[in-house]
């Protein structure tokens, strides 16, 4: 206004000025009222915006009928081969005492559950040294059965010729051993060697030594083993619920979905030890099911599929366990833990196979369809408003006009605030029954009208000038899918849309 | 609420850049005869003295149409001095007018030599002409939701223009006949004018939603200046600066014929010529439709700030006035006086006169005017005529002589000057040496 008074009275009297001798430096506007109307804003909010902007940490997915998802996914549980086995203590040098030397499966560390048929090496090296204090000439014929190349075991031969000091030393250090293959058995490794003098006689070597180093393997068959791994725990953060004051939810069809890919060959189930819901309140519900009970089997590659990599999915859902019963707490969280149970029928004679790539991969995801019988709860947001340019306002009248398209009855109550969240005033904008009517939905659940309301409130001068202190504006936000106690099944739409628009009618006095 | 008043000022904005170019028109002062304004309306009026020396003076002239005043608008409410707006709206037609002329007489001389009269002065004149209709007063004044509903249209005009003006003036005698004839050099300080003056604001009846339509335009050299809504420029202060590069020229022609000893008939034309303005000239233009419907928050809900403020780049949006250089050539309101004195006797002196301004037949006026001298040194005249489109003009004029000094006032509606009936003020003042 202030502007407006000083356009005007430099306008209209600037001239005057000019021609008159009569000062106005203490001129004032005279008492009058003026009555503007103005559009405050308009909004038009369909369920995909609400939605996705209420949630981080998940997808919104909209099907081609328009149905909103959310989901939640966990984390990315892995475990690969050498969390089954490796060749771990294999660099301990082997002290072969004596011409026939056998390792046990145990010196590598390998589960003795696992009985394997062969292993092919990728890697490795083997280092020989031997040495004799028989003052003569020598030669040293030594042999690996189980490492076989080309249908040949692994033989290497040496000769060491006597130059009048002892001891007399011989070997070789780091043979290749990539593409020998290991067959499997027990022991897992045999060293045999001919120590031959000059006239033939054999002899025991006071020191012969073998190490394997780097010995790593690209395929693994035979029965792997039994013994069971842990996969890990997770936690899913459903923010979803975060804003809610209070509700129940009922939704139709929740899931939550065990998704695994899986490249050993072998069986291998995924054992929970729970999963578990946790409420907005903090409550914890189990998830009953058959399936946490025995474990889900997860598919896996045959002989025939070396490389390849199978994919498991299992749900959860109403038919198979009490999902929709412990969700309608409104979940704040889902925690799960799990491990994996290789070959669980026990059967010795089932042959499968491993890469040094093979992995196992399991991933838990919570997925909301958005339809239902009850949904009842409330959003609470805070915005920073700003209305002291509302000067000498004498009278206002706000009218907003709500076109719900959304199967759910909304009330909404706008409160102004201090900076310090107290509470100044309340705008009430409900009709008699407190709400603004849900969009009309049919048996099916299925949006078929439109429920429109307008709503005007009155402030007097005393009213207005308490809010036009305000700094806050909160608006509660409440959802309900029905005002009667008979459930009626809603299906949501990404399009559908609430349209909001408010206009103010402010008298001003000058 | 600021919104509105941002949209109205905004208008308002609008509404004082535009009109048409008109003149000062002055029926007593014509009259003056041997005084410098006498002069400067017929540049044949015979300088009296060998030298005359033009001391500042100013004339002034404001009109408001349908009778209204300014104290209409201003009242005094005890020690209080009270912008009384709401009964001026009352009294508004639905189209309005209110002009403002200003002429300051800075300093001039006149010689009269032996065979002619040769003067010069310099002079600053202001003109200003608002337009516009009741209802962009009621738009400010009392608010739109009187509108509700309706379109209601608001664009006002203006014509606002200041220069300075140099001349040379002679004037010689060949028997009965006076010819005359000033040559007026014109530095232009500022200029605004509208071309189009189209706006209307409609309010709609489901949340008050304002839609604007704009085909506005109008020139400017130097008083405005516009770069959008939060840059804009208003230079209304005189400059201190006496030339620029708005030049222009204008003639002033004068004649006058004594008849017989009693009887002398005059003509003079004044302001024939121009201004080509030229420095910081815009056109600007905003032409369009635009609907305001508050602020579109989608996020409503979802965002962590309301402002129920309009942004300027929304009014940005409503008046987004296109700015182009432009120069531009502006007439000046020529004027024709046709005067007949009758020297009743040594005492009294009769007169008529018709005045047409070339803009607009409103500005005819005619009156007649009768002058007694008391002395040698003091005149009293006083004049009636038809003006501003009515009867009630009354006008008073002197002059007196206080040795050297001349002194001399006019006004064409006397009654203004002594009362608050100051719808149709005139008047002008001078001061003067001879020698």
């Amino acid at each position: 206004m202030k502007y407006l008074t000083r356009l005007l009275i430099f306008f209209l009297l600037g001239t005057y000025f000019l021609t008159s001798c009569t000062k106005y430096d203490d001129l004032e506007i005279g008492d009058h009222a003026a009555e503007y109307a103005l559009p405050l804003f308009s909004s038009d909010i369909s369920l995909q915006d609400i939605v996705s902007n209420r949630v981080d940490n998940t997808t919104l997915t909209v099907d081609t009928d328009g149905q909103l998802t959310l989901n939640y996914k966990g984390a990315l549980l892995t475990k690969g081969a050498s969390d089954i086995f490796s060749f771990t203590a294999a660099f301990l040098p082997i002290q072969v005492t004596d011409t026939v030397f056998n390792v046990s499966n145990e010196d590598f560390e390998i589960p003795g559950s696992i009985d394997i048929d062969f292993l092919d090496l990728k890697t490795g090296q083997i280092t020989i040294q031997y040495q004799s204090d028989i003052p003569e000439d020598i030669m040293v014929n030594m042999t690996i059965p189980q490492f076989v190349k080309d249908g040949v075991s692994y033989t290497k031969s040496f000769s060491s010729t006597y130059d009048d000091s002892l001891p007399i030393m011989g070997g070789i250090a780091g043979e290749n051993l990539a593409g020998y293959r290991i067959i499997g058995g027990d022991p897992l490794i045999t060293v045999l060697y001919d120590a031959i003098l000059p006239d033939g006689t054999k002899v025991v070597l006071p020191s012969f030594v073998v190490v394997l180093t780097n010995l790593e393997y690209g395929y693994a068959e035979g029965f792997l083993g039994n013994d069971v791994y842990d996969i890990g725990k997770d936690t899913i953060e459903i923010d979803f619920f975060d804003t809610w004051e209070q509700g129940i939810v009922n939704f139709e069809d929740p899931k939550i979905i065990l998704s695994a890919t899986n490249s050993f060959g072998f069986p291998l189930d995924a054992n929970f030890f729970g999963i578990d819901i946790i409420g907005i309140e903090g409550e914890r519900l189990s998830l009953q099911s058959d399936a946490i009970n025995e474990g889900i089997g997860l598919g896996f590659p045959s002989l025939t599929q070396v490389g390849e990599t199978v994919e498991t999915s299992f749900t959860f859902d109403k038919d198979n366990s009490n999902i929709r019963d412990i969700l309608a707490v409104g979940p704040s969280a889902v925690e799960y833990e799990l491990d994996g149970e290789p070959n669980p029928n026990l059967d010795p004679n089932s042959r499968g196979f491993m890469t040094d790539s093979s992995r196992i991969n399991v991933q838990m995801e919570v997925e909301l369809p958005l339809n239902g019988y009850t949904f009842g709860f409330a959003l609470r947001d805070t915005f920073d408003i700003d209305l002291a340019n509302f000067e000498n306002v004498n009278a206002a009248e706000f009218k907003l006009i709500t076109e719900n398209e959304v199967p759910l009855a909304l009330k909404l109550e706008v409160s102004f605030a201090d900076e310090n969240f107290n509470v100044i005033d309340v705008l009430t904008i409900q009709d008699e029954n407190q709400y603004i009517g849900a969009a009309p939905v049919d048996d099916n659940g299925f949006v078929i009208g439109v429920n429109s309301k307008e709503i005007i409130e009155s402030f007097d001068a005393t009213r207005f000038a308490k809010i036009r202190n305000a700094k806050k504006i909160l608006i509660r936000t409440a959802f309900n899918t029905t005002n009667s106690d008979i459930l009626q099944l809603v299906k949501f739409n990404a399009s559908q849309s609430v349209k909001s628009r408010m206009g103010l009618k402010v008298e001003v006095l000058n | 609420m600021s919104l509105l008043y941002k949209l109205l000022i905004a208008a308002f904005l609008l509404g004082i850049l535009g009109g048409e170019l008109k003149s000062q028109s002055e029926m007593g002062s014509f009259f003056l005869e041997g005084t410098w304004a006498a002069r400067e309306l017929n540049v044949t009026d015979s300088l009296v003295h060998k030298i005359e020396i033009y001391l500042p003076g100013i004339f002034f002239e404001s009109h408001h149409n349908n009778r209204i005043s300014f104290a209409d608008i201003i009242r005094k409410s005890g020690d209080r001095t009270i912008l009384n707006l709401a009964e001026v709206i009352n009294q508004l037609e639905d189209n309005n007018s209110f002009e403002n002329n200003f002429k300051v007489n800075t300093i001039g001389v006149g010689i009269k030599l032996s065979s002619f009269d040769i003067d010069f002065r310099h002079n600053s004149r202001f003109n200003s002409v608002i337009e516009y209709p009741k209802e962009l007063a009621k738009l400010i004044f009392e608010g739109n939701s009187q509108y509700i509903g309706e379109s209601v249209s608001f664009g006002p005009s203006l014509n606002y223009y200041k220069y300075h003006e140099y001349s040379i003036g002679v004037s010689k005698t060949f028997g009965d006949l006076a010819l005359g004839g000033r040559i007026k050099y014109l530095s232009g300080i500022g200029f605004v004018q509208t071309q189009q003056n189209t706006a209307s604001l409609f309010t709609d009846e489901d949340i008050y939603q304002l839609s604007i339509n704009t085909d506005y335009a109008f020139t400017s050299s130097g008083l405005v200046d516009i770069d959008g809504v939060a840059d804009i420029t208003v230079d209304t202060g005189l400059r201190k600066q006496f030339f620029s590069k708005n030049n222009g020229v204008a003639f002033d022609f004068g004649a006058a014929y004594q008849v017989n000893d009693a009887l002398k008939i005059s003509a003079s034309i004044l302001d024939l010529g121009s201004i080509k303005w030229k420095e910081k000239t815009n056109k600007y233009v905003s032409n369009g439709d635009y609907t305001y419907e508050g602020f579109e928050i989608d996020e409503f809900l979802l965002s962590d700030s309301v402002e129920f403020e309009i942004k300027l780049d929304t009014l940005e949006e409503i008046f987004a006035f296109k700015k182009s250089p432009s120069e531009f050539k502006t007439s000046l309101s020529a004027q024709l006086y046709l005067a007949g004195q009758y020297q009743f006797n040594d005492k009294l002196r009769l007169g008529a006169i018709l005045y047409i301004s070339d803009i607009e037949v409103s500005d005819l006026f005619y009156g007649i005017n009768a002058q007694y001298s008391f002395s040698k040194s003091f005149l009293l005249g006083i004049n009636y005529g038809f003006k501003r489109n009515s009867f009630s003009n009354l006008g008073l004029q002197f002059t007196t002589l206080l040795g050297p000094v001349v002194i001399f006032g006019n006004t064409d509606n006397i009654i203004s000057v002594f009362s608050n009936e100051r719808y149709n003020l005139n008047g002008r003042i001078g001061l003067g040496l001879s020698f």
